[in-house]
């Protein structure tokens, strides 16, 4: 009987409490924080910045092209 | 059992000779360009019973031309599915293609173009080698700017002055290596424990200039502005075809100079790898126009197919190879696929952009469905082939010597899907904004339900036949 009324009076309240803190955890800070906002802001950010590289002017292009080769044959030839 | 050597003599003739004759038909006469059309249909079809004829007749590597060519199962197989890619592509243009002025020309450089690719997919001379890919790069040049619009005219000449670049770091890099190997065979007899530093540049530039095709980055500048603005199908032939030559390249000249790198050609091929797929994913993720957005996709895919070139000269080298030929499977299908999907609605009236699509799935069932398959596939969703190939071959390929890599790759999957579902999401779940109809016998709907049907059902199991024929 104790045990029943202890159980039935604290438990079921706990548990809820438990899971509305933790969905909300798990909803509203990873994913909509974490995922949503922060990891996908991240992403769009750094891709936002890369697009930039892409600029239509085709000396830009040739630019990136060599710099490319450069660091390449700097890299295998002289530092590995 | 026919000569290999004579099939693919008999190809060269059939590509090259109707090729050149073609433009000879008058222009201006409706009914000439749709001569022009059946003839380049044909010699295709034939083209590609004569290539499977090869596939099959092959075993071990069979010499060709005084040795200048090199003929096995493996670039057989890579002929044979370019040439059902041109063959596609020739059937969905009829709608379209043929109301130009230009539609011989086109056909012309498309027959030629073939005919290039296949000498540089079988290519064991240097010499041989700069005509085929002279014969390619011109004959897509030309073909990228065909349709005589601004945005056509801008990509030809951003595509012929990048490729101009990296065709002459091509003749310098195979001068560089051929001087020290002694030999303008690509079959490299030299002692790769004593490499200096010019046959280490020369590597390195042919790495780059077979990169440019690729569309790798920092190679790839001219691929978006290309893709993302010239006509559809012709962006079809491009990304589905010529784009061979890139991986031709890789596979008959760079990696049999891997030992000229040693330990370091994992890591190179792998930062090139990474470079790639994060730049196109990351890109793609910001693109509202769906054609732009694929041309990104492209470069993504060959960040993909790169891991495998990665682990080529490893102790995975069978798997690495079966992976990156089926992920080209995929691609070549794929690419193809979308693209067409996306004339046919261009010409439908339709706007490509996200909003554009908006709806379609109600008013172009099939080809929607063809579209959304396609880009499913390119995502690695199972079971459809992209898949299996992206996942259980390139991936699995370097889970030993470079997991990082096959990490970076899954992940690279994982943002892809941002934007893949995005157009799926488009086409399904908004509601129409213009009023459309299908018809299911225009080629294009057609072309687009064959590459997505082969997507199911090699998904579901018969890639094993490419597998054990390559």
């Amino acid at each position: 009987m104790v045990v029943d009324g202890f159980y039935h009076k604290f438990i079921p309240g706990i548990m809820s409490l438990a899971s509305i803190l933790g969905f909300k955890w798990v909803e509203t800070d990873i994913v909509d924080d974490g995922y949503h906002k922060r990891f996908v802001r991240v992403l769009t950010g750094i891709g936002g910045e890369l697009r930039r590289l892409q600029t239509g002017k085709v000396n830009h292009y040739l630019i990136l092209f060599f710099a490319g080769l450069g660091i390449l044959a700097y890299f295998l030839i002289w530092v590995v | 059992m026919i000569e290999p050597t004579l099939i693919l003599k008999s190809i060269l003739i059939l590509l090259s000779v109707p090729g050149l004759l073609v433009p000879l038909l008058d222009h201006r006469r409706e009914s000439r360009r749709k001569l022009g059309f059946s003839i380049c249909v044909l010699c295709l079809l034939t083209t590609l019973t004569l290539s499977a004829q090869l596939l099959l007749n092959l075993s071990g590597s069979v010499y060709a031309f005084n040795d200048s060519l090199r003929l096995d199962a493996y670039s057989a197989y890579l002929a044979m599915l370019v040439t059902f890619g041109a063959l596609l592509v020739a059937i969905a243009s009829y709608s379209e293609m043929v109301q130009w002025t230009t539609a011989l020309s086109s056909y012309s450089l498309m027959m030629l173009a073939l005919a290039g690719v296949y000498v540089m997919l079988f290519v064991n001379d240097a010499s041989v080698l700069l005509g085929a890919w002279a014969l390619v790069a011109v004959a897509s040049y030309v073909l990228a700017g065909i349709k005589k619009d601004l945005s056509s005219t801008q990509g030809a000449a951003k595509y012929g002055i990048m490729g101009a670049a990296s065709s002459s770091l091509l003749v310098y890099g195979l001068a560089l290596v051929l001087g020290i190997a002694g030999s303008s065979q690509l079959v490299f007899n030299m002692d790769f424990t004593a490499v200096n530093e010019i046959l280490f540049l020369g590597t390195i530039l042919l790495i780059s200039a077979f990169g440019f095709k690729l569309g790798v980055f920092p190679f790839h500048g001219w691929l978006p502005d290309v893709y993302g603005g010239i006509h559809p199908l012709l962006v079809s032939y491009i990304a589905g075809v010529v784009k061979m030559v890139g991986i031709a390249g890789l596979l008959r000249v760079v990696v049999p100079l891997h030992g000229v790198l040693g330990d370091s050609w994992l890591l190179t091929m792998a930062v090139f790898s990474l470079a790639t797929m994060t730049f196109g994913n990351l890109v793609a993720l910001l693109q509202k126009d769906v054609q732009r957005m694929m041309a990104y996709s492209s470069i993504a895919h060959a960040g993909y197919i790169l891991i495998g070139f990665s682990v080529i000269a490893g102790p995975e080298s069978e798997v690495a190879y079966q992976g990156i030929a089926l992920h080209l499977t995929t691609y070549v299908l794929a690419k193809i696929g979308i693209f067409v999907s996306l004339a046919y609605m261009a010409r439908k009236g339709l706007d490509l952009s996200l909003e554009g699509l908006s709806g379609v799935g109600r008013k172009m069932p099939a080809i929607s469905a063809s579209l959304s398959t396609l880009v499913l596939s390119l995502m690695g969703f199972p079971p459809l082939l992209g898949f299996w190939s992206k996942f259980m071959y390139l991936f699995l390929s370097a889970t030993d010597l470079a997991p990082w890599l096959a990490l970076a790759g899954v992940l690279n999957s994982g943002i892809s899907v941002g934007y893949y579902a995005q157009v799926i999401r488009y086409i399904y779940f908004r509601k129409p904004v213009e009023e459309i109809e299908e018809k299911k016998a225009d080629p294009e709907v057609l072309v687009a339900i064959i590459t997505a049907l082969l997507t199911i059902i090699l998904g579901l199991g018969p890639f094993s036949l490419i597998l054990s024929i390559i």
